[in-house]
């Protein structure tokens, strides 16, 4: 369908854009349109005024800052693809970010719009969650930080308020062994469940292992009957098994067309074993 | 354009097939509906218009995206690609010729998507492999053809490519 009538807004600051953004509460911002455009297009939203970041300089930076991957919102799944040092100092990044729809997709969609958006089975949301990242918000009440851990409450559903506009995303990065296990009907479907794995090496210790989950289960999370069984322990295929058991039964699930709720458990306990034996054999 | 009020009708500035323009687009449009209504550039296709079947594929600065999920508010201060920009005048471009060598197409409606898409590929890289081109192509849907024959056409217009630069 062709979309509905909007007013369109494209501030050339944060200032600006938070401004415009606390004087309609039906506006919205856009950022690659990649998820909102296709929601207004199916009538599930009307915004009033469509508050476009694309003419704010320098929102789509990639850089090492200290510790952390600095990258701003409107770096493109593209962008966050090609780049160098996002493969090199957090491949799981490059590794779940093949799967997120196709090409032509990507080459507009944004990292700040994929968070915001919030969808249950989205690669950034998962992996900003196993990575313990957070995201830096403005409005014009003040800015604030907000972790991952606090981030993802639903379906479609994050802690930003309608206000509030994401700046700046943050990502650690030690040294950590990662695995990344998706499945999908067609390649560049959402997938049907995604799992991340996040483990300590043997500079950090055994504990502090992350494993989260979207997809299947409603919204992204972390699977901690999974974490607890690793933790303080040596990986093994064995200890795989038991941990993804673990998980599993403490998930619920949802069911639909795509699956019944018992077929997405069993797809999820055996995505949790072979992605935290594949994070094991990076130790 | 910069402004700090909203409106419903907006200025732009866009590059389209080499020939830039100052049109006034409205804030609802798709870059799809101002290409084909206002600029009658009625090559490029709607099908789904939500993402889904990349029959609208352009290219924007040299990148192929859905011109039903960019507005066309967005083109501000862009270059566009439409299928309209690949041959010159009557004589098609070479990896035209390999569709209509490979046959891959009947319909047709799926075409100037595919094009696009695999004019991307071919751009950035000049001779991919049979799975490089089934990925670039993957974002498009075709009822027809089944793809065996879109893929073949696009590796051969990589070696027609090719072979007329040595
Ligand atoms: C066919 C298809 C398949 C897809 N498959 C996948 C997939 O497999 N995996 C996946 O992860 N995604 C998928 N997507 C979605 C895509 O990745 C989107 O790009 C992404 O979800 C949203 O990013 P965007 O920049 O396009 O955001 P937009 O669509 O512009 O915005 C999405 C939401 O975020 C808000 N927003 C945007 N930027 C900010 C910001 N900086 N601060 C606060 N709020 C903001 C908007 O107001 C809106 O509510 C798919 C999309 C399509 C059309
Ligand atoms: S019409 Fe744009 S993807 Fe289908
Ligand atoms: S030729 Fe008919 S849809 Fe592709």
């Amino acid at each position: 369908m062709k979309l509905p009538a909007i007013n369109y807004a494209s501030p050339s600051s944060m200032e600006e854009a938070c401004d415009l953004l606390s004087t309609d509460e039906d506006s919205k911002i856009i950022a690659g349109g990649q998820s909102l455009l296709p929601v207004m297009a199916m009538r599930l939203a009307q915004p009033s005024v469509l508050i476009d970041l694309a003419k704010i300089p320098g929102l789509d930076a990639i850089e090492e800052s200290g510790n952390y991957m600095r990258l701003g919102p409107m770096a493109t799944h593209t962008s966050i693809l090609s780049s160098p040092v996002i493969s090199k100092n957090l491949p799981l990044m490059s590794a779940a970010g093949k799967y997120i729809a196709h090409r032509q997709i990507r080459n507009r969609g944004t990292l700040g719009g994929s968070l915001a958006h919030g969808d249950a089975a989205g690669e950034w949301p998962l992996v900003l969650l196993a990575l313990d990242g957070l995201v830096e918000v403005q409005s014009v009440r003040g800015k604030r930080t907000i972790e991952a851990d606090d981030l993802f409450v639903g379906p479609y559903m994050t802690s930003l308020a309608a206000d509030e506009i994401i700046t700046d995303v943050w990502i650690p990065f030690r040294p950590r062994a990662w695995g990344y296990g998706e499945f999908a009907r067609r390649a560049g479907d959402y997938g049907l469940a995604n799992i991340a794995v996040v483990l300590p090496t043997e500079d950090t210790g055994t504990s502090g292992a992350r494993i989260t989950v979207g997809g299947s289960v409603g919204k992204i999370q972390r699977v901690t009957a999974a974490e607890d069984v690793l933790n303080g322990s040596e990986v093994s295929p064995e200890l795989a098994k038991q941990a993804a058991e673990a998980g599993a039964s403490e998930l619920s699930y949802i069911s639909d067309m795509h699956g019944s709720a018992e077929f997405r458990r069993g797809l999820v306990q055996e995505l949790l074993r072979r992605t935290i034996v594949e994070a094991g054999e990076r130790i | 354009m910069t402004s700090t009020s909203s409106s419903d009708r907006i200025e732009i500035d866009v590059e389209i097939n080499g020939r830039r323009r100052a049109v006034v687009v409205n804030a609802r449009d798709t870059l799809a509906d101002h290409l084909r209504n206002d600029q009658k550039l009625t090559g490029t296709k709607l099908g789904c218009e939500q993402g889904v079947c990349g029959a609208c594929t352009i290219l924007m600065d040299g990148a192929a995206v859905r011109s039903c999920l960019t507005l066309a508010a967005q083109g501000d201060g862009r270059s566009i690609r439409t299928v309209e920009d690949l041959s010159e005048g009557s004589s098609l471009s070479p990896l035209q010729e390999a569709f209509k060598k490979h046959h891959a197409l009947q319909c047709g409606f799926c075409t100037a998507g595919f094009l696009m898409s695999a004019t991307e590929l071919l751009e950035s890289n000049p001779s991919p492999t049979r799975d490089e081109v089934v990925e670039a192509l993957s974002g498009n849907f075709c009822r027809c053809t089944g793809y065996q024959t879109i893929v073949a056409a696009v590796l051969d217009a990589s070696e027609q490519i090719g072979n007329a630069n040595g």
